[in-house]
């Protein structure tokens, strides 16, 4: 197992990738940072991890808000694209005489994916740290204007729990891009339904409804704070943790089942 | 090895998806320490023939057994298997022995300086430390058939194994199946190139439209 999954990641983390991320992270963290300064003159390090992964605007009616959110999770599907494509259509065959179980074989992709979400994330918040550091004075604590908010709805947020839903989050869309993926067995579409679902998310899905409440991207989006014109409302961290949970169990067993019927028929 | 035992068993073999009947009725012997082929125009069901064997497809009717195993009753792979079915995409960014020598580690039953031999047989040097990414159709279809013999398998499944080559690699991909029949190794071998298979194979078997005969070599 831990053989299979040294070559997952492999196929997942490479020079070439890591490069193309630290040329975008440079290039989101930068433009950020800028509009940071611009609006809030006492912008902090949470701040700034708050408006480049949870996507929370400043002017909700501002299109960086969504197209940000789409860039900071549309790239990695573009990072993991490829790779899942070449293992599907053209490893798929040779890994599985190997190993012998079809079940592993997509418990390892599900466990490397799940190492590449963290290494995405952590490597943004490093740099979420290093433009902090340099442009707003290192401070960690979230400026008056969100914690006014969280406060009010007795919401103690900090870092490791916005890092941890980053995460659960961006590994929730890799299980739906794996499921995708089995069921097309073409990564290239797979990218554009995911890109659509995060795009009509951001742009449809944020308001305060039954919908919204059982969607994952939404407990991604804005981490936990959801806003209204009317009202705005928090949801609890364990409540997150349930849903990420429950989505990923879903998507892990309907990949592994279609997996195998499709595996076996052609 | 036991010569003369049967390595593979096809019996009445159907294989039909949506209507469309791709494999019928297909019976096929082979004994350890032969090599067969298979001839036949593209799409005439030759990859499927060997994915089911292989235990990637489940047949609509009949049986395979695979060194008196059937495989598809319990939705394993055949042991000491050796394939090259669609040329492998390997790992883009590592070298040939590098991309050997991972695949290698999954079952651990080959060591680096066997690895280092199967890349020379091919005719690749093992030192050599471009990128699979950067080699020609020619490099990695020879990368391919180094990962289907390097773990010394029984049998040996190779889908076009001449294909993209030069006259140099076609030379060393038969004189390497001629070595592997001595060993007692059972080739299954398909191709659309007559000679090759005439040369190599002891029992021929033409596919057309689904349907397996035999070819008189005489």
């Amino acid at each position: 197992m831990l053989n299979l999954l040294s070559f997952d990641l492999r196929q997942f983390i490479s020079f070439n990738s890591g490069v193309k991320l630290i040329i975008f992270y440079i290039c989101m963290f930068s433009t950020a940072a800028y509009e940071i300064n611009l609006t809030l003159p006492h912008a902090t390090i949470m701040d700034l991890c708050l408006f480049v992964f949870g996507g929370i605007p400043y002017h909700f009616d501002n299109i960086w808000f969504i197209l940000r959110w789409l860039l900071i999770y549309g790239f990695s599907l573009y990072l993991i694209g490829d790779a899942l494509d070449r293992d599907y259509r053209a490893n798929r065959l040779y890994l599985l005489i190997r190993i012998n179980s079809r079940c592993l074989y997509v418990l390892s992709k599900l466990i490397s994916l799940f190492v590449f979400a963290c290494f995405y994330i952590l490597i943004g918040y490093l740099f979420a740290c290093i433009y902090g550091a340099i442009f707003f004075e290192g401070k960690f604590n979230l400026s008056n204007e969100f914690i006014e908010t969280f406060e009010l709805y007795g919401f103690s947020l900090n870092l490791g729990s916005i890092v941890l839903i980053s995460i659960l989050g961006l590994f929730c869309m890799f299980s739906i891009m794996l499921l995708l993926n089995i069921l097309m067995g073409h990564s290239r579409f797979s990218i554009v339904y995911m890109v659509a679902l995060l795009f009509f998310n951001a742009k449809f899905l944020t308001g305060l409804n039954m919908v919204s409440e059982y969607n994952f991207l939404n407990r991604t989006m804005g981490f936990q704070y959801l806003y209204h014109e009317r009202e705005g409302t928090l949801y609890s961290l364990s409540g997150s943790f349930l849903c990420f949970f429950i989505y990923i169990l879903l998507f892990s067993c309907l990949s592994l089942l279609i997996f195998r019927r499709k595996d076996r028929i052609i | 090895m036991n010569r003369n035992s049967t390595a593979v068993s096809v019996q009445d073999l159907t294989k039909s998806i949506k209507g469309q009947v791709l494999l019928s009725k297909i019976n096929l012997e082979c004994q350890t320490g032969k090599i067969y082929g298979i001839i036949g125009h593209n799409g005439s069901g030759k990859t499927m023939l060997f994915k089911v064997i292989s235990g990637f497809v489940r047949p609509s009717e009949g049986s395979v057994t695979v060194f008196g195993k059937n495989h598809h009753l319990d939705s394993s792979f055949p042991s000491g298997l050796g394939i090259l079915i669609e040329t492998p995409g390997f790992l883009p960014h590592k070298s040939g022995y590098d991309n050997l020598k991972f695949l290698s580690q999954i079952n651990r039953v080959i060591d680096v300086s066997q690895i280092r031999n199967v890349l020379t047989m091919v005719g690749l040097n093992p030192d050599e430390k471009k990128k699979v990414r950067n080699y020609s159709l020619g490099m990695r279809q020879r990368l391919g058939i180094a990962q289907a013999i390097m773990e010394n398998p029984r049998l040996i499944i190779l889908d076009e194994p001449m294909n993209a080559l030069d006259e140099d690699g076609v030379r060393l991909v038969k004189e390497i199946l001629m070595k592997k029949r001595q060993e007692g190794c059972t080739i299954l071998l398909a191709s659309h190139n007559k000679e090759d298979i005439f040369e190599l194979c002891d029992e021929v078997f033409r596919m057309e439209q689904g349907k397996l005969k035999a070819v008189d070599l005489v």
